[in-house]
């Protein structure tokens, strides 16, 4: 029988696992889905979703039995000519997803106040920065997913409007949509990105690794990867869900459309409790993209790394969060739409997953480092098979999405 | 005349042998401690090796079997016969076939 | 006695710790000297211009002229000599003092110059 700090453990380390999970990539890409094709696309949702709780949980494992982040074992294990390419590959990406994470904060806050989200973007990069400069990993990991919990809101509006329950299992069966096929499969590849970022289970092996995980701690792994992935895919499905009663037939184009997606289950107070949960879920995920960025560089390069180290032990660390978060703020700035810098970005991720997973995969795999620890032919078959498909659509719909848009 | 060559800068490079054909690339340098000296004995080439480095074999031999393709072992070239003079161009000069 | 190494894989990028245990990089090059005879392992290298050269010759050279503008061991890497390694398992262990050396020398000088000069560093 696990005793109460256990359950408390258990229960705290699932909620850190969903804070960071719904933030503009997931709610943006859900809300487009749900508004133009209802719950046709839950099951891209529910795919990406699998794949994660196996990618995550495999993190857990891979920190618990090595002692090492990924980053840190891909450049001891391919090489530093090898790693090369996915620390530039995941770098450019990870750049333009702080931007639309970035973005997505200002956004809610100018939608909130009427104050242009180009001036809003300077304060909130500058928060960002203060509180990584500042903080430790476990104010900032557990502080944004209690914050975050206020998602939840999501879930709760999806129960009120009574969804039929025929209809969401249907949209959980793959299927071929009946009009605008090429924006159908350009979103089912983006909602796969905006599920599988690579940021999250690297950020989750170096928490894991800062949190001096070890053997000991493979159930619990389990567990926290298996619920809260889970839980997180489910707000997501929330969030097509309650789009697909809010702006049912509306082409999303900017961000400011998404304002009444709550106004259905909650009447008006459903706009500052979307523009709360919407800029703290973007600002927190804003601050573990930044720092995953800054774990793969330092961990990969050798440096000195690590959020609980004052900033003048790591300071080659603490530089490349500051210039990812800088650089981050540019598009906002120069008026980029949130929209579809969100929507490139996830489309990015998913093309370029097979960079992070396949070096992965084959980590997961070694005999020498992972000993009897080592993946089963389930993890690998469900996370090779959900990757290629991401990837075989991004080569498709991409150049669709760029010529016909 | 004593020179210094970088290893790093060696992985990877292609080995020729005199009439400039290819006979692999290196892939791993196998060397051994002698009290506080370390002494390079061989250069093992190819795709193989590359395999045995990345220690994929569970993902990789599988997969090259499904294709008809055994995997290769690596060829071996011993320190003596690998010229380095130029390490841009490593060439393959035996005095004793290349073991497999 | 004589112990097989094998250099790229056990060698080469790999973590190193100094005497105290502590993290102090990774092995970003390996120098091997010819005389004439049997190619010896002579040290280790360390440095960004290093790791720059394995990805190209120009991006190695602009890299060297970076670390000399901004003070960084005149940008040359820094190297360790292999009479300095220990052992080598799952890290190469060092005979050395980390903090004493010049090895993190771009870590200094970013901490003197720059980072240590903002409130609550």
């Amino acid at each position: 029988m696990p005793k109460g700090k256990d359950l408390l453990d258990l229960t705290l380390g699932i909620v850190t696992s969903v804070g960071g999970f719904l933030e503009i990539g997931s709610i943006a890409t859900s809300a487009q889905a749900g508004a133009l094709f209802g719950y046709q696309l839950l099951w891209a949702v529910a795919l990406g979703g699998l794949c994660l709780v196996f990618l995550v949980e495999m993190a857990g494992r891979f920190a618990a039995v090595t002692r090492h982040t990924i980053p840190d074992a891909m450049r001891e294990r391919f090489g530093w000519q090898m790693f090369v390419i996915p620390l530039v590959g995941l770098a450019a990406v990870g750049v333009l997803v702080l931007a639309a994470e970035l973005g997505g904060a200002a956004a809610a806050l100018e939608l909130g106040t009427g104050i242009d989200r180009r001036l809003w973007i300077l304060p909130v990069t500058f928060l960002g920065w203060l509180l990584l400069w500042r903080g430790t990993f476990a104010v900032i990991e557990k502080g944004v997913s209690l914050l975050a919990l206020v998602s939840v809101c999501f879930l709760v509006a999806a129960t009120v409007i009574h969804p039929p329950l025929g209809g969401l299992a249907a949209g959980l069966v793959p299927r071929a949509p009946d009009h605008q096929h090429a924006r159908y499969w350009f979103l089912a590849v983006a909602i796969l990105g905006a599920s599988i970022s690579p940021f999250l289970y690297l950020f989750y092996s170096a928490g894991a690794v800062e949190d001096h995980w070890n053997r000991s701690k493979l159930g619990a792994n389990r567990v926290i990867a298996g619920s809260g992935m889970s839980f997180g895919t489910v707000l997501a499905g929330a969030v097509v869900v309650v789009a697909a009663l809010a702006l049912r037939g509306v082409d999303v184009q900017h961000d400011r459309q998404l304002r009444e997606l709550l106004v259905p289950a909650f009447g008006r107070a459903g706009v500052p409790l979307l523009l709360v949960s919407l800029g703290i879920a973007c600002f927190g995920a804003a601050l573990e993209v930044a720092l995953g960025l800054a774990y793969l560089v330092a961990q990969g390069l050798g440096w000195n790394w690590g959020e609980d180290l004052r900033p003048r032990e790591d300071a080659r660390f603490c530089l490349v969060y500051t210039i990812a978060l800088v650089v981050g703020a540019i598009p906002v700035l120069a008026g980029a739409n949130i929209l579809a810098l969100t929507n490139v970005s996830m489309a990015l991720t998913a093309a370029t997953l097979p960079l992070s997973i396949v070096p992965f995969l084959i980590l997961m795999n070694d005999r020498r480092m992972m000993g009897t620890n080592r993946n089963g032919p389930v993890g690998n078959t469900v996370v090779v098979g959900i990757i290629a498909l991401a990837v075989v659509l991004a080569l498709v719909t991409i150049p669709l999405e760029v010529a016909g848009g | 005349m004593a020179r210094d060559v970088h290893l790093e800068l060696l992985v990877g490079r292609r080995v020729r042998d005199p009439s400039g054909r290819v006979v692999g690339r290196i892939e791993e340098v196998r060397a051994h401690r002698h009290g506080s000296d370390c002494l390079v004995d061989e250069f093992h080439l190819g795709p193989a090796a590359l395999v045995e480095r990345l220690s994929a074999a569970p993902v990789v031999g599988p997969v090259l079997r499904l294709l008809g393709r055994r995997p290769r072992r690596a060829p071996v070239i011993p320190w003596q016969d690998l010229d380095l003079s130029d390490p841009e161009r490593p060439v393959w000069r035996p005095r004793s076939p290349a073991r497999h | 006695m004589a112990d097989h190494l094998d250099l790229i894989r056990d060698v080469l990028d790999k973590q190193m710790v100094d005497r105290h245990g502590r993290r102090c990089g990774k092995v970003d090059g390996l120098v091997l000297v010819i005389a004439g005879g049997q190619p010896r392992v002579v040290g280790l290298e360390i440095g960004g211009g290093t790791l720059a050269r394995r990805v190209s010759v120009r991006l190695g050279r602009w890299a060297a002229s970076w670390a000399r503008r901004l003070g960084i061991r005149d940008g040359e890497p820094y190297r360790i000599p292999w009479t300095k390694v220990v052992s080598v398992d799952l890290e190469v262990a060092l005979d050395l003092d980390a903090r004493r050396s010049n090895l993190d020398a771009a870590e200094r000088i970013l901490r003197e110059r720059l980072v240590g000069k903002i409130p609550g560093a």
